[in-house]
């Protein structure tokens, strides 16, 4: 489908190749097993696989890390609450040449060369601290209300 | 070669159509940059366009910078807006022409009236409207330069039909289904269906208790809404009361291009771009919903025929690709 086809492209990546899904302990398989036949349809002809957790994954041109969490609004970046599953793809960022970081809850995904990983890392753990700064500040809080308060 | 800068949402609502449109602008041998207002968004402004400064001047000022950054390396002879002007400035407009670019709207709800969407409208080049009821307002009452009907399309790569699995029929197949919003019109609608195998996926089902059980809350997009189009007999669509007036969405003709059967409320637009009766079947209100879904139900030949037609009619006039031959017509720009 052509939104996979599109961030897939833009990362660089091209059929065929290796694509390796991470699956997360505990986490939803269903939503993992929807983005391969996704990326399949993207890319025809790539081999995807997923990976039990805890599993090393194998050698990819791609790897692909589902972030499940809700979201919280505004403070929206589901990656900023899980920056422990973030930091943990630094340990496997030799076996790929990119990875798609894919927020599943609310689609989106961010393709990052691997090379790039540490850079992106550190930002986002400053953005998360930022975050908990913007928390605490009753001024801010109160500019910062969500527009659509969830239920 | 000419360049075209698509700005558009691409979070998962009904349809990734701001998305298809650049693609068909690639298969026309356009070179396409597209900038999401939505997405992959710096972290500034991801927190303030869910936040109570959406509409502030701090918001506008951040995306209206990554505009110009983008419109600056990409050269646009075009900037398609898509879906709304969200954050646009009439001052951004200005300069993007000044630049020498054309500049259109494609507005696909009704957000024109606040006073920052109605200042720019005489600033675009042309104003598309996928309403034929907002194409006759803004004609008559708004100092836009053109406005013409865009209407809703179909990617017959993305939306085609499949073989599909047991496994897929059976998680992804009903009777009667809806993907989208639960818009009180929708809920009023769906709790007369819930004697039939009914399945709703989307969002909010669950504030009605009656509809709670048929929800399916988890995330539809793409191939998945495919395959559920493809595993449904009678696919529904009913418009939102708050954005259009009367305007049919993408669904009908992403049904369709997928050799599905779609029932739709009995909007004025539909005629616009279907046989009424032959190639789509409408309704008028909940009770004419239900007797028809019962009626196509047992009608399966009847139903496969229509689907049949309406398929052939949106390949034929109404794909992504037939939609930016038009734009390219209305501007000049072929």
């Amino acid at each position: 489908m052509y939104y996979f086809e599109h961030y897939l492209r833009e990362g660089g990546l091209k059929a065929p190749c290796v694509v390796v899904i991470l699956r997360n302990p505990g986490g939803d398989d269903g939503l993992c097993r929807d983005l391969a036949a996704e990326i399949e349809d993207a890319l025809p002809g790539a081999s995807v696989r997923l990976v039990a957790p805890g599993e090393p994954p194998p050698r990819c041109d791609l790897l692909v890390s589902v972030f499940e969490r809700p979201y919280r609004f505004p403070l929206q970046d589901v990656v900023h609450d899980s920056l422990d599953q973030l930091e943990g793809l630094l340990r496997h960022r030799a076996a790929c040449r990119s990875l798609l970081l894919y927020r599943a809850r609310w689609r989106e995904a961010e393709v990052v060369a691997s090379a790039d990983l540490p850079r992106l890392v550190r930002r986002r753990r400053s953005e998360a601290r930022l975050v908990r700064l913007l928390e605490r500040s009753t001024i801010l809080g109160r500019l910062l209300r969500p527009l659509y308060p969830g239920p | 070669m000419k360049s075209v800068l698509i700005i558009g949402g691409t979070q998962p609502t009904t349809s990734d159509l701001h998305l298809l449109y650049h693609r068909a602008f690639l298969k026309l041998g356009w070179s396409a940059r597209f900038l999401s207002s939505d997405s992959d968004l710096p972290m500034g402004e991801a927190v303030l366009r869910q936040a109570r400064l959406r509409f502030s001047r701090l918001h506008f000022g951040l995306f209206d910078r990554r505009v110009r950054r983008a419109a600056r390396e990409a050269r646009p002879d075009l900037v398609f807006i898509s879906g709304s002007n969200w954050y646009l400035g009439a001052e951004t407009i200005r300069w993007l022409r000044r630049r020498g670019a054309r500049v259109a709207l494609n507005e696909q709800h009704l957000q024109v009236f606040r006073p920052y969407q109605a200042e720019c409208l005489p600033h675009y080049d042309h104003v598309f409207t996928q309403d034929g009821g907002l194409a006759s307002l803004l004609q008559a009452a708004s100092a836009a330069r053109g406005v013409s009907v865009l209407g809703p399309a179909c990617d017959p790569e993305e939306h085609r039909p499949l073989e599909l699995g047991r496994e897929d029929r059976s998680a992804l197949g009903a009777e009667v289904c809806y993907l989208g919003y639960a818009y009180p019109n929708r809920i009023q609608a769906f709790e007369g269906l819930t004697r039939f195998d009914l399945r709703l996926w989307g969002m909010g089902w669950d504030a009605s208790l009656l509809l709670a059980p048929f929800f399916r809350p988890e995330p539809v997009h793409g191939l998945k809404k495919t395959k559920i189009y493809n595993a449904t007999a009678v696919n529904v669509n009913i418009q939102s009361n708050h954005y259009q007036l009367d305007g049919v969405t993408c669904r009908p003709f992403e049904v369709a291009a997928c050799g599905g059967f779609c029932l739709c409320d009995g909007r004025r637009d539909l005629g616009r771009f279907f046989a009424l009766g032959d190639e789509v079947v409408s309704f008028d209100g909940p009770e004419d919903l239900k007797a028809k879904v019962a009626y196509y139900l047992a009608h399966e030949e009847e139903r496969r025929e229509l689907a049949r037609r309406a398929r052939a009619r949106v390949l034929r006039e109404h794909t992504y690709e037939h939609r930016v031959r038009q734009v390219l017509a209305t501007l000049g720009l072929e």
